[in-house]
């Protein structure tokens, strides 16, 4: 299997200061031991509810926060024990677009200033001609006209913003891409546009995405495989058939019944699993399984013993002490 | 519960609210932009309507002009009246509309941590809707907002009275919110997006509570949304807006499955589903108007893929298509 992205035991805490010399008195695991892997030219769903660490764990897989502890290998090399100049070039295989594209885009520059700015840093473009038709070309991949390129962003739409964004993406060339919530703040009929972009950029540059997402009907239109995350660990992956028609965590099956349903049929079919409390504060994590205080099916191994992470047949993992079958 | 309701008012199912031929514009500096032109919708009494549309399509300014919330210099409310207990909410007094809002008809907002004050304890919060309402007595208040909290599921009532927003979570700050609309036992309530800011799981938390409410007062909920799986859900019967103007309008059910306008099917149609096998999602081309340059006659012919030359001079009549279904659109307009 051709991985390009292997993630081992990626573990993110963030320090909570307090006392007098402002010593750690605690420690709030974001990311707690998480686990993965990303096919070349595939999609990755990553899903959870807010808080849930998955926004983390793609920031710390990118380097922009400094990771606590794990190893993570692209394309074969171990990104923590590369060179610096070495770590730079495998970042620019690496790109990310955030989730509101009125906070990710610098309101004081022009949209060539802001594709372009990739280009410079890594003197992808020799001349200034180079430079222009480099960033028109990005523009008109990406649905832009190349006539906006001196515009400034407070001139253009959400969707087209995030049109930018991945322009700004996909400037330097890379392998994969960490999609943060990228559709979520637009608009529903913009949405689609985006997410057809998205596609057809993976289909025509072989790109690889980690698609971050609450909405779980777009994660099960765009992903390959997908990985269901709760409190800072992975409690579920698998195919996207696998996940969507056969969830076996109560914490999938849960989070796929509070999806709305739309149709008669839908409306029918469903039961409704309605899950009790909101998400435990993260420092203060219970001993067993994470998920035990909202769990519907739980029992005292639960809440004593953290449940073991399990190959369930074909790839399909999940962390639980008695999974739905 | 509802001794005063029970007596002499009209049964559920007769028209609470009529909203007709609404005109809302904004006066900037350039121009006169309409953000509501010609809207009219019913609300009956026990149903809830559902307002689905993108941002800026007017959803939003229409409801909050129920309670004249849409205030200021350059605001005007130019035509059309709102029908409420037989009286034109528009022409009222300020302190004719106190009466009101509120007490009778009252809001949830989407974003609850800006709609509750951060200064203010909850107790605090919710107690001045009774103070300002009723005439009970500070413990009487204080019982009652404990019950309020208990029906929307909030454990410790009495602890989370003492508590101030941030100390709460999501969720409980948007119960927190949809028991303070309903302390007074009001007639109507228009919720704003009460569920986009939340988890999925906790919407489904917070949308059971609004039922389950709803069963047992018996009010009638206007319920504004983006979101297609929320109103289907939801609603009874869906108004569907684009670009300040209703576009469609039916039962739920009938809408979602025999839609008509073309801009009702493309956002049906552009909605990812479970087990869907396409390559591409089905697309509304083009991008929403802005205000400043709306299209004229319908302002959906720029991204009609069944645009004719008259969509563009005027605005069609609304045509009846079939019973409670009504659609805007030139292609079913009668000749």
């Amino acid at each position: 299997m051709d991985n390009l992205l292997e993630v081992k035991d990626l573990k993110k805490y963030f320090p909570i200061k307090g006392g007098f010399f402002g010593r750690t008195v605690a420690e709030v695991r974001a990311v707690d031991g998480v686990s993965f892997s990303i096919q070349r030219g595939r999609v990755l769903g990553l899903v959870g509810e807010s808080g849930c660490g998955k926004s983390t764990a793609g920031r710390v897989l990118l380097g922009l926060s400094p990771r606590t502890g794990g190893e993570i290998r692209f394309d074969g090399e171990d990104v923590s024990k590369a060179s610096k100049s070495r770590q730079r070039e495998l970042r620019r295989r690496m790109q990310m677009v955030f989730q509101d594209p009125f906070s990710s885009l610098d309101p004081r520059m022009n949209v060539a200033e802001i594709i372009s700015e990739g280009l410079v840093s890594y003197q992808l473009c020799r001349t200034r001609a180079e430079l222009d038709d480099r960033v028109h070309q990005l523009m008109e991949q990406c649905g832009l006209f190349p006539e906006q390129a001196y515009r400034y962003v407070h001139q253009f739409s959400g969707g087209q913003r995030q049109r930018i964004c991945i322009a700004r993406a996909l400037a330097t060339s890379p392998d994969f891409i960490v999609l943060d919530e990228a559709v979520s703040a637009l608009d529903v009929s913009i949405q689609a546009q985006i997410i057809n972009l998205l596609r057809d950029l993976q289909a025509r540059m072989g790109l690889t995405y980690l698609f971050i997402s609450h909405d779980l009907n777009i994660v099960q239109f765009i992903s390959d495989q997908v990985a269901v995350m709760y409190l800072g660990e992975i409690v579920e992956y698998g195919t996207t058939e696998q996940i969507f028609s056969h969830p076996m965590h109560p914490y999938t099956v849960a989070l796929l019944s509070a999806v709305p349903a739309f149709t008669r049929e839908e409306k029918a079919r469903k039961q409704r699993i309605l899950l009790e409390g909101d998400l435990p504060s993260p420092y203060d994590m219970p001993k067993g399984c994470r998920f035990a205080g909202r769990c519907p099916y739980r029992q005292d191994t639960c809440e004593e013993t953290k449940p073991a992470w399990t190959d369930r047949g074909d790839g399909h993992w999940c962390m639980c002490h008695r999974p739905q079958l | 519960m509802n001794e005063e309701r029970a007596n002499g008012v009209p049964a559920a199912g007769e028209p609470l609210l009529q909203v007709s031929h609404l005109r809302v514009s904004f006066q900037t500096d350039r121009a006169l932009l309409c953000a509501v032109e010609d809207v009219s919708f019913t609300v009956n009494r026990g149903e809830t309507l559902g307002i689905v549309g993108e941002s800026g399509c007017g959803k939003s300014i229409s409801c909050m002009s129920i309670l004249k919330l849409v205030q200021g210099e350059n605001v005007r409310y130019e035509g059309g009246e709102i029908r409420y207990a037989g009286e034109n909410t528009l022409t009222m007094t300020e302190k004719q509309l106190q009466t009101i809002r509120g007490r009778k008809i009252s809001m949830i907002f989407q974003e609850p941590m800006t709609a509750l004050n951060p200064l203010y304890s909850i107790g605090d919060q919710m107690g001045e809707v009774l103070k300002l309402h009723t005439k009970l007595r500070k413990g009487e208040i204080w019982t009652r907002c404990c019950e309020m909290l208990e029906k929307v599921r909030i454990p410790n009532p009495g602890e989370v009275l003492q508590r101030y927003p941030f100390n709460l979570s999501g969720g409980m700050r948007q119960r927190v919110m949809i028991a303070m609309a309903l302390l007074t036992n009001p007639e109507l309530v228009i919720a704003d997006e009460p569920t986009t800011a939340l988890d999925v799981t906790i919407q489904a938390q917070v949308l059971d509570v609004m039922r389950q409410l709803q069963g047992e007062y018996g009010c009638s909920y206007i319920f504004i949304t983006h979101d297609l799986g929320v109103i289907s859900e939801m609603a009874d019967r869906v108004v569907v807006m684009y670009g300040g103007r209703v576009c469609e309008c039916a039962e739920t059910d009938t809408l979602f499955e025999h839609p008509y306008h073309p801009y009702t099917r493309g956002l049906i149609a552009s909605r990812p589903y479970r087990g869907m096998q396409a390559d591409r999602l089905p697309v509304i081309p083009g991008n929403v108007p802005s205000l400043s340059n709306k299209p004229t006659g319908c302002p959906f012919h720029t991204r009609c893929p069944d645009a004719r030359d008259c969509c563009r001079e005027a605005f069609p009549e609304e045509t009846t298509v079939a019973e409670g279904h009504t659609v805007a659109c030139w292609n079913y307009a009668k000749k």
